[in-house]
């Protein structure tokens, strides 16, 4: 079941998704997926009480945000992920998608511009050209008024050559 | 006495306080922390270093949208701290009466007359 909106976005839950693509796409319901934040019971806390007028919001680690994407429920659910290497794990799980949108990764060390929008690491690169070779389509596209970028193989090898 | 730090996307908090300034005369009620160009954990970074710095009666964290990064950080920034508050929908309005009264007012009392008139600024007008 393809899911609403599966994204990639290192500041997770945040203006961007809860107000801009919450409004645009009015999902039913919010999975943030994250080993990390699920674990984590403050992390856990905080993301789970952020208001959101549009839909309830719920932390997920990946075995159960990997079962969310499988139910029919994920049509009308938008997915949110920290690291390219979160989705993959996603996949491998037995998440049920065949698209992602790579939606904010900030600059930082051992990190190189794709987008303006989008830095990646080497391993960023090898996690995504993976989902690629699973036959998940890879787009750039910051906010929902945006022009989707598809990501190709190519450019990610580059980007590391 | 109380000492705010204004979290905001953008350049907005450096512009309210400003703003401030122009209209309450107080140049050093605020710290201002922008969320531009960072992580989650560069905010949170940022307004843990402005909460340092505070050694006062108590912080206001001023905080622009409710679910949006900085709110988080700021949570997320808390740590242990207990004589933080944060607020969010953040307004002139709240801000001048912050900078005006920041002297007078306990920490729960301040937060408590904000949340008012935060809400109080907002209205229709009318001829």
């Amino acid at each position: 079941m393809q899911p609403l909106l599966l994204r990639i976005d290192d500041r997770l839950l945040h203006a961007k998704v809860l107000f801009t693509w919450a409004s645009v796409l009015q999902p039913a319901r919010i999975v943030l997926a994250s080993d990390a934040v699920a674990h984590d019971p403050v992390r856990r806390a905080v993301y789970a009480t952020l208001p959101c007028e549009v839909a309830g919001i719920a932390v997920e680690d990946l075995r159960a945000a990997a079962a969310s994407l499988r139910d029919s429920v994920a049509a009308q659910t938008l997915f949110v992920c920290g690291t390219p290497d979160e989705v993959l794990r996603l996949h491998e799980m037995g998440g049920d998608f065949t698209r992602v949108n790579l939606g904010g990764l900030h600059p930082g060390v051992g990190k190189r511009p794709l987008l303006p929008f989008v830095s990646l690491s080497q391993q960023d690169c090898a996690d995504l050209q993976a989902l690629l070779r699973r036959g998940v389509e890879v787009e750039a596209r910051e906010l929902p008024g945006a022009r989707s970028v598809p990501v190709q193989a190519t450019e990610l090898e580059a980007l590391w050559k | 006495m109380l000492t705010g730090v204004i979290v905001t996307h953008a350049g907005l908090a450096a512009a309210l306080n400003e703003a401030v300034a122009r209209v309450a005369g107080d140049t050093s009620a605020f710290v201002n922390v922008s969320n531009d160009g960072c992580s989650a954990e560069e905010i949170r970074a940022r307004i843990a270093a402005a909460l340092d710095g505070r050694h006062d009666d108590g912080t206001i964290v001023f905080v622009d949208l409710a679910g949006g990064s900085c709110a988080v950080a700021s949570l997320l920034a808390l740590g242990d701290r207990d004589r933080v508050r944060i607020l969010t929908g953040v307004n002139l309005a709240m801000l001048v009466d912050f900078a005006l009264r920041r002297g007078e007012l306990s920490l729960d009392a301040m937060v408590e007359r904000l949340l008012q008139r935060g809400k109080a600024s907002i209205r229709e007008l009318k001829v």
